[in-house]
């Protein structure tokens, strides 16, 4: 987790994206520029950290078009939307599909890129969570299948007595499976384990 | 010499020739239009009552006075006409047509449409001068002109209006440059960072600000309202302008245009705005009807070219899905939501005050195509811009 995150700024008009690099620089950020979405998505590497800004009225694949095919692909890079005057309703539809904010041009400097760090930090959150998930998901896969299935019980609230008597088996047993099995996902609570629980479902 | 009363009719009686002087004099008296005779020295000989009448003199008053006392710049000189000329003209008559300006007893202008006839009055050259009083002619088509240049005034207007939203990105894009150079340029600054970025910020500023100032330029140029006056015009300045004014539009569809237009085309006689209210109007139909269609091939074809006769014939082929059914010249015709159906109309309107019509037809490989023709402008006006 080491990556710097880098800002992905897709415009048609060159002077739009040659100002924003420079706004965007001006801030410390890495900027990767393009000029149409076609040739972003040529480039894109999904695991690379960062978010997406975007002009929503551009020749070629819109804006709109751009984050349904991102969100298509399972791709959750937040995105930040420009959009010039009377373009409300595609705005509007952008958010409703999950982009972090729309800003209407000309956008002022503080507030843009106040925007992008928030962008950089869903993403940023976005990332930790999902590594957390995977290190959990890891854990899980160590677990036997006993142990596993007695951990599931207890992440969804059953009592020992109760799983015990399900599964035809002491008390003591499921006590002894239920212990290796937290050990091994590095857990102490059973709160923790069904807020991770909850994650994996998801 | 060649016997030239061999071409002479039978010489008349006298009752005849009676009869046809007072036929003559009956006419000369009740006519509407002023007769002058003027003499070789171009002062007038004689003038029947609607001179006296158009002018507000007697005639006793104008007898002996040159001809120009009452037209001013008249070009009636009895030598113009070669005396030659004028002895064979008995049957075929040399006349001189055009129109000139009267000045009244009490110092008013009057427009006249003037016919000059040569004659040889008792051996002398001298010529037959007739004014017709065109001032209600003029007027109404003052009038006339005037109407269609509120009306083309107006669908400027509205066409604008329809195309605010594309005019306003066209604007904001070299603002937002602007704006976000500056505030990275003052960002930079504040923090001791700015060293080579500000030239190309500096200069990618000025660039910006040319551009913005070239569209809202472009916008004025096209709001304003100028007066109807026929102008030396080049046709594709007309077809570049207004496809700088739809630039986003066409750019937002993504329609590719093809101009074919040749770059020695003769400057056409036209009213500038009008024209371009005509242009712009078939340019955003046709950008319309492309955009309708969902099809791959997006083209719009502007052709110009010099037709064989005095006309410079213009083009505008689309991909489009065609002419729809029905009139599409007829007032209120529409197949837009927010249609008024008044831009084919008015076009065809302007098309034809210029003295040619705008016509459409369906391509045979689908589209439609609009053309209309405008005058070339005289030789020798253009020489003299």
């Amino acid at each position: 987790m080491t990556v710097e995150s880098t800002v992905f700024l897709v415009d048609d008009d060159p002077a739009i994206r040659d100002s924003l690099r420079l706004l965007l620089e001006s801030e410390g950020l890495r900027v990767m520029d393009f000029a149409t979405a076609e040739e972003f998505l040529s480039h894109h590497d999904p695991k690379l950290p960062g978010c997406l800004v975007a002009d929503l009225q551009m020749p070629g694949l819109s804006g709109l078009e751009l984050q349904q095919h991102l969100l298509g692909n399972g791709v959750q890079r937040p995105m930040l939307f420009l959009t010039g005057f009377g373009s409300i309703s595609e705005a509007v539809q952008a958010i409703q599909g999950g982009a972090v904010d729309f800003l209407e041009k000309p956008v002022d400097a503080e507030t843009f890129l106040s925007r992008v760090q928030t962008a950089l930090a869903t993403d940023r959150q976005q990332r930790k969570n999902q590594f957390r998930q995977q290190q959990m998901q890891q854990q899980f896969d160590t677990l036997t299948p006993r142990e596993y299935e007695i951990i599931a019980r207890v992440a969804v609230g059953q009592a020992n007595k109760v799983i015990a008597m399900e599964l035809g088996i002491s008390e003591r047993t499921v006590e002894l499976h239920r212990s290796r099995g937290m050990k091994k996902l590095q857990l102490r609570t059973v709160a923790e384990l069904a807020k991770h629980w909850n994650e994996m479902q998801t | 010499m060649p016997d030239q009363t061999a071409s002479y009719t039978d010489p008349l009686s006298d009752l005849q020739l009676q009869e046809s002087e007072e036929h003559l004099r009956a006419i000369y008296n009740n006519v509407s239009e002023g007769i002058l005779t003027v003499d070789s020295r171009c002062c007038i000989l004689n003038c029947n009552p609607a001179i006296e009448q158009l002018f507000g003199y007697t005639g006793k008053q104008l007898r002996g006075q040159p001809v120009n006392y009452l037209i001013p710049h008249c070009k009636t000189k009895a030598v113009d006409y070669p005396a030659a000329k004028c002895q064979i003209t008995n049957n075929y008559q040399v006349t001189n047509h055009y129109q000139d300006t009267g000045i009244t007893s009490s110092g008013k202008s009057i427009p006249l449409e003037i016919t000059v006839t040569p004659i040889h009055l008792q051996g002398e050259s001298s010529l037959v001068v007739f004014v017709r009083d065109i001032s209600r002619r003029i007027e109404a088509e003052n009038t006339s002109r005037l109407r269609l240049q509120e009306m083309a005034h107006s669908g400027r207007l509205a066409s604008l209006g329809e195309m605010t939203s594309s005019l306003t990105h066209e604007l904001n894009q070299p603002l937002t440059a602007i704006l976000s150079y500056a505030q990275a340029c003052q960002r930079l600054l504040r923090k001791g960072k700015l060293d080579g970025q500000l030239d190309n910020a500096l200069t990618q500023i000025i660039e910006q600000t040319r551009r913005a100032s070239a569209v809202s330029n472009h916008l004025r140029r096209f709001i304003r309202k100028g007066d109807s006056e026929r102008s030396a015009v080049d046709i594709n300045h007309v077809m570049h302008d207004v496809l700088h004014l739809i630039y986003h539009e066409l750019k937002h569809h993504h329609i590719d245009v093809e101009l074919d237009i040749h770059k020695d085309i003769p400057m056409v006689l036209v009213d500038r705005l009008q024209i371009e209210q005509v242009v712009l109007n078939l340019l955003r139909n046709a950008v319309e009807a492309i955009a309708a269609t969902g099809q791959k091939r997006r083209e719009l074809n502007i052709r110009t070219f010099k037709e064989v006769n005095a006309f410079v014939q213009v083009e505008v082929e689309d991909t489009g899905g065609g002419l729809p059914a029905g009139d599409i010249f007829a007032k209120y015709y529409s197949t837009k939501s927010d249609g008024m159906g008044m831009g084919l109309p008015l076009c065809r309107k302007i098309i034809r005050a210029h003295g040619s019509d705008l016509t459409a037809k369906n391509n045979r490989i689908g589209g439609a195509t609009f053309h209309f023709q405008l005058p070339v402008e005289p030789i020798q006006s253009q020489s003299s811009r």
